[in-house]
């Protein structure tokens, strides 16, 4: 008894040494694809979906901790893709892709893929198309796409009002401000705050003039077959009677790439650190 | 007259499941799972409820399906091996009320078991959910409904068993068929599905197509009954598809216990 007993902990500590430094791949293990585990697995596949999500969690918790080894991003990729498969609405997954997989392995395609995906079955998830908003918007800096899914947020999550501020500047970095315009347009009525209202109203003004000065900037481009340097240029042409106000108190100007920006950046009490072309 | 024969069988039954302690057993695992919910639950990001919920619900359905393989396979069992069936069927009882005693019995065991664990699980889940609301209400008609159905699946599983054990020889053969017709009745909705894509029809011949449409229809589909999806994340029920699931599972379960007193009235004591 006793001989069984010391080999049983001196197996026990060897064994525990020798997988403490497994390669990475094999301490995650392999899952196989969502359709055969659904098979295998009859009614527990939802429980097991969450069971890899977490041991995606402990794994990446654990090699972050010890620094010894880089998580194998593809496997843990992977991973969550099955859980997502397994059950699509199981939000852990695709939390844990957005915190860790976006920021710490870049692969942002991926990670917008699977959080389209879970907004495909998880509708009224407003944090789901928020990601993805942000995805768009941080990483890959395509505004049109983010003012899209933020403009989604918004309406699933009235309640966090400056969504919606936020999906109509991405409108207007996205080259789409008369998109900015029609949606504050259309969220105002709806807007319950009143501060928040005011603010929109604000920027619509704001948009308004930057969309008019857009219209002369394109109107000159035309007809002098060359972009005006500065705004001025359009006063000079005819084509505006003036430049309007910033109702932010800022001034208009065009930046190096030929764009309307204020120096107020469309917010109060933002110091003019704006750069202008001439 | 029948109708007390079929009490007393039922009796039998379930004084035979009480003696085996069954229910106290049950007790033990809905304190431990009353107990390690919470435990298990707070290492989600974002879902401590529904991962409670999934894992109440999985430790309900596994212990469900253990309990009802173990019983119904002892139903006809011990009574064969102790050569009791041989004087029950010498009296004048029919065998179609001594079998379908012994099943309500079986029924009733079962129910008490989910009801002991159903009502731990809610009482865990009641509490984590003070702590951790979830972003949509948690719905208790929701979660004592699926609890029903996945009961349903249980009845029937139990009835399947008990078919096998008329006509089988050995406990072990009704066993495996049992626990390969329940693993096969989650799988042959999707694997229908499959057929009916383009997919499945280009890699998959006629026959072989025909022959997934025919095991669909035969073996239950127990997909229909699972309804944590609507227990964990408040999707919504369709009370259409319910009520004709409840239709389809009492008619199916009156199909095996057709068959398993036809079975059983043919078969030979010797």
């Amino acid at each position: 008894m006793f001989i069984f007993v010391v080999l049983l902990v001196g197996a026990s500590v060897s064994l525990t040494r020798v997988r403490d430094v497994q390669p990475p791949e094999a301490r995650l293990g392999f899952f196989p694809p969502a359709p055969v585990i659904k098979v295998l697995a009859a009614d527990q596949y939802q429980f097991l979906s969450q069971l890899i999500s977490l041991q995606c969690v402990f794994y990446f918790g654990s090699l972050v901790e010890s620094r010894e080894q880089r998580p194998n991003w593809r496997n843990l990729y992977q991973a969550l893709f099955t859980a997502t498969r397994l059950d699509p609405y199981n939000m852990d997954s695709y939390y844990f892709a957005q915190a860790v997989l976006a920021w710490e392995a870049k692969m942002i395609p991926q990670v917008i893929e699977l959080l389209k995906y879970g907004f495909e079955h998880r509708p009224w998830d407003f944090s789901l198309p928020y990601f993805i908003s942000f995805d768009y918007a941080f990483f890959l800096k395509d505004y049109k796409r983010a003012g899209e899914y933020l403009a989604k947020a918004a309406e699933l999550n009235p309640e966090v009002e400056w969504y919606a501020t936020l999906a109509a500047r991405y409108f207007y970095e996205g080259g789409t401000t008369a998109l900015a315009l029609a949606y504050l347009k259309e969220m105002i009525p709806t807007a319950r705050n009143e501060a928040i209202r005011k603010r929109m109203v604000t920027r619509v003004a704001a948009f308004e003039k930057i969309l008019h000065l857009e219209k002369a900037v394109l109107a000159y481009t035309d007809h002098f077959h060359t972009e005006p340097k500065k705004l001025e240029d359009l006063v000079e042409a005819g084509l505006l009677a003036k430049i309007p106000e910033d109702p932010y108190g800022g001034s208009f100007f065009l930046d190096n790439e030929g764009r309307v920006r204020t120096t107020s950046r469309l917010a109060h009490g933002v110091a003019s650190r704006g750069t202008k072309k001439n | 007259m029948r109708k007390k024969q079929l009490i007393a069988f039922m009796a039998v039954a379930l004084k035979g499941g009480l003696r085996n302690r069954v229910l106290a057993a049950i007790v033990v695992v809905g304190l431990l799972l009353l107990l390690s919910t919470p435990v298990v639950a707070v290492f989600s990001m974002r879902q401590v409820l529904a991962l409670a919920t999934s894992y109440s619900l999985s430790i309900i359905g596994l212990m469900g399906l253990l309990l009802t393989l173990f019983l119904a396979m002892g139903l006809l069992a011990t009574d064969l091996e102790q050569r009791q069936v041989d004087t029950v069927c010498s009296l004048p009882i029919s065998r179609s009320t001594y079998l379908l005693g012994k099943f309500l019995g079986l029924a009733i065991i079962i129910f008490l078991a989910i009801a002991i664990l159903g009502l731990f699980s809610a009482g865990a889940l009641f509490v984590l959910e003070r702590i951790y609301p979830a972003e949509r209400a948690f719905s208790w008609g929701v979660f004592f409904t699926g609890l029903w159905f996945q009961y349903w699946v249980f009845l029937i599983v139990g009835a399947i068993t008990l078919l096998f054990s008329t006509v089988a020889t050995s406990t072990f053969l009704p066993l495996a068929l049992s626990v390969g017709i329940y693993f096969g009745g989650y799988s042959t909705e999707a694997v229908r599905y499959f057929l009916q894509t383009g997919g499945g029809q280009e890699r998959l011949g006629p026959v072989v197509r025909a022959f997934g449409q025919a095991v669909y229809w035969i073996l239950p589909n127990f997909s229909a009954f699972d309804l944590k999806a609507q227990i964990v994340y408040s999707v919504a029920m369709n009370a259409k598809g319910l009520l004709l699931t409840q239709l389809y599972g009492l008619a199916y379960l009156g199909v095996l216990l057709l068959l398993a007193t036809m079975a059983f009235s043919r078969r030979e004591f010797l």
